[in-house]
């Protein structure tokens, strides 16, 4: 079981966003891709869930363009940075949506939709009409969506998330990195674009580094995060420590190319 | 379904079986409650309120809940489709390419033997080529506003042709292209009502793609990342739609602002799940095509005012309220 990238390399307009990508996603970890903008990590993203298509990509060793819509939707979710919804669902009834690919009752779909409003603690916002909640509410019920649809099969599930953690604050950051460590514990891989370097560092099992479309380092946070990685990527001076036996990075100034 | 939605619909529909009653009563040449119900039992059957009752008013009144209920179940599926609530069968062009195209039947050819298919299968190609073409340009312009845009400019388009048919066309035809352009169910027989009854059919194929509007209201992406083919599903709905208004069109020319306001009302009042939005939509459609036409017969009898000049002068100032009121939450 698992999401093999071979090889992949995706075009658009002749212009090439990623190149030559090989990345193995695991279930029961956690990979995090990062890199400065306009590196390809969304790009890398959007093709491993399907959501691009390019040859290469393979779940179980079948392509994943050979799945049915709604059968890969049974196995991979995915959450885009932003979100379209401009109808006034209500909370609740944004959860209920990631339930669509799976035709289950809608008594069961209830109780999971039950059960995900208390993980993430949405209690006091199930009722609350969508359009009217603030960016944070809206992400964390988002991020609530894309657990509803992986909630009753966690153990075979690949979960991508774009930029997650951006408009949360601090504790519903901690709530976040909480309930998807408890997703790769029951066997869920789970691979996520952040811009926050020392948390993908202390919450990832593996880092994917991206410059340019390439991957430039890829494995255990320690091997990744060092001062001559985040200079190569990033063009930026950093102080490299160690806290929570990850490495920590304090940006120090711009270096001139 | 929530004892609360359950109630509202058997409201709905307790409304749209009264205010029949009161149409098939009211109107011209009044008729008693006890005489409508003699006459629907097969009594009286050569009488004048028969006359009445079974060969004017009954088909008017059917026309008006189809023609509502497909008007309106088409917006809200139109809206969902765009992922925008101002998007609108007449708003986006639709009504109107399928009335220059009933308008070009009508002035062009007109000859052939069977005028009420020809006029409808023409309408519904006018109404489905100009929801291809909006949807075409609003994709390459990129954004749903490029699309609204995009139905605004083919909106003149189509009125500017039929402009230009209007001034070529004789007197007689000059009436009918201009019945058009109004909207009115005064001609109203069942020969419309068999074709008519092709509505509800479509409206039951709507509900059927309920859980696909939802996930199409998250955006494309996510939509497929929830199991929907965004193709076909689009081709599906965008096909149904055009049947819908077309045929509308085709049976009772352009009727405004039904297809724009009554999903409106419905997402206020009883939720934006399409499973609610398109039968609620279809029910509120029929009711208020019915009572403006009843309105509309009642106003300046025993003339009557074209139901189209009714729902627009209704619906513009209602929905000039519902922007103001809206605070940015329409989403645009």
């Amino acid at each position: 079981m698992s999401l093999k990238l071979t090889d992949v390399s995706y075009t658009v307009d002749r212009k090439r966003l990623l190149s030559d990508i090989n990345v193995s996603i695991q279930p029961g970890k956690i990979n995090s891709f990062i890199g400065p903008n306009g590196a390809g990590k969304t790009t890398l993203l959007r093709v491993a869930s399907g959501a691009l298509s390019a040859l290469g990509v393979t779940l179980n060793s079948i392509p994943l363009t050979e799945f049915a819509l709604d059968d890969r939707a049974r196995k991979v979710a995915c959450l885009n940075q932003s979100s379209e919804l401009e109808f006034p669902f209500k909370c609740f009834e944004v959860l209920r949506l990631g339930r669509i690919p799976h035709r289950t009752s809608r008594r069961y779909d209830e109780r999971i939709v039950e059960e995900v409003i208390n993980r993430l603690g949405l209690d006091g916002l199930a009722d609350r009409i969508y359009t009217t909640m603030s960016g944070g509410e809206k992400q964390r019920v988002q991020i609530g969506r894309i657990l509803c649809q992986v909630w009753d099969n966690i153990d075979s599930a690949f979960v991508f998330f774009d930029e997650p953690t951006a408009e949360l604050d601090l504790a519903h950051q901690l709530v976040f990195f909480d309930v998807i460590k408890m997703l790769a514990a029951k066997g869920a891989s789970v691979s996520l674009v952040l811009h926050d370097i020392n948390l993908a560092s202390r919450f990832s099992d593996d880092l994917v580094l991206l410059k340019s479309g390439r991957i430039l380092a890829m494995g255990h946070p320690r091997e990744v995060v060092t001062k001559e990685n985040i200079r190569l990527t990033f063009s930026v001076e950093a102080e490299v420590q160690s806290l929570f036996c990850r490495p920590t990075i304090q940006a120090i100034s711009v270096v001139a190319d | 379904m929530s004892s609360n939605k359950a109630i509202k619909f058997s409201l709905l529909i307790i409304f749209l079986v009264a205010w029949s009653v009161i149409s098939l009563s009211v109107g011209a040449a009044q008729v008693s409650i006890p005489d409508i119900i003699a006459v629907l039992q097969g009594f009286k059957v050569d009488s004048l309120q028969s006359t009445i009752i079974i060969e004017i008013r009954l088909p008017r009144i059917l026309l008006a809940i189809f023609v509502g209920a497909g008007i309106a179940a088409s917006g809200a599926a139109i809206q969902g489709l765009f992922r925008n609530p101002l998007a609108d069968p007449a708003l986006i062009g639709v009504s109107s390419g399928a009335a220059l195209f009933a308008a070009l039947y009508l002035v062009v050819s007109g000859f052939f033997f069977n005028v009420l298919y020809g006029l409808a299968a023409s309408a519904f190609l006018g109404g489905l080529l100009t929801t291809c073409l909006v949807l075409e340009v609003g994709r390459r312009g990129g954004t749903n506003s490029a699309m609204l845009l995009a139905g605004v400019a083919i909106n003149a388009i189509a009125i500017a042709c039929i402009g230009f048919l209007s001034y070529i066309s004789t007197d007689m035809q000059l009436r009918s292209v201009a019945f058009w352009a109004l909207g009115s169910l005064g001609g109203a027989d069942w020969n419309k009502i068999y074709v008519a009854s092709l509505i509800p059919l479509i409206i039951i194929a709507l509900s059927l793609e309920s859980a696909r509007l939802n996930a199409i209201t998250l955006g494309e992406t996510e939509a497929i990342h929830l199991g929907v083919s965004i193709g076909s599903f689009r081709v599906r709905i965008i096909f149904l739609t055009a049947l819908a208004v077309s045929i509308g069109v085709a049976l009772t020319g352009v009727i405004a602002f039904i297809g724009l306001v009554v999903p409106h009302l419905v997402r206020l009042t009883m939720g934006s799940t399409h499973q609610t939005v398109i039968p609620a939509s279809a029910l509120v459609g029929g009711l208020l095509l019915l009572v403006a036409d009843t309105a509309s017969r009642m106003l300046f009898a025993p003339a009557e005012l074209p139901v189209g000049i009714l729902t627009a002068l209704i619906g513009g100032p209602f929905f000039v309220f519902l922007i103001m009121r809206s605070k940015g939450s329409l989403g645009i």
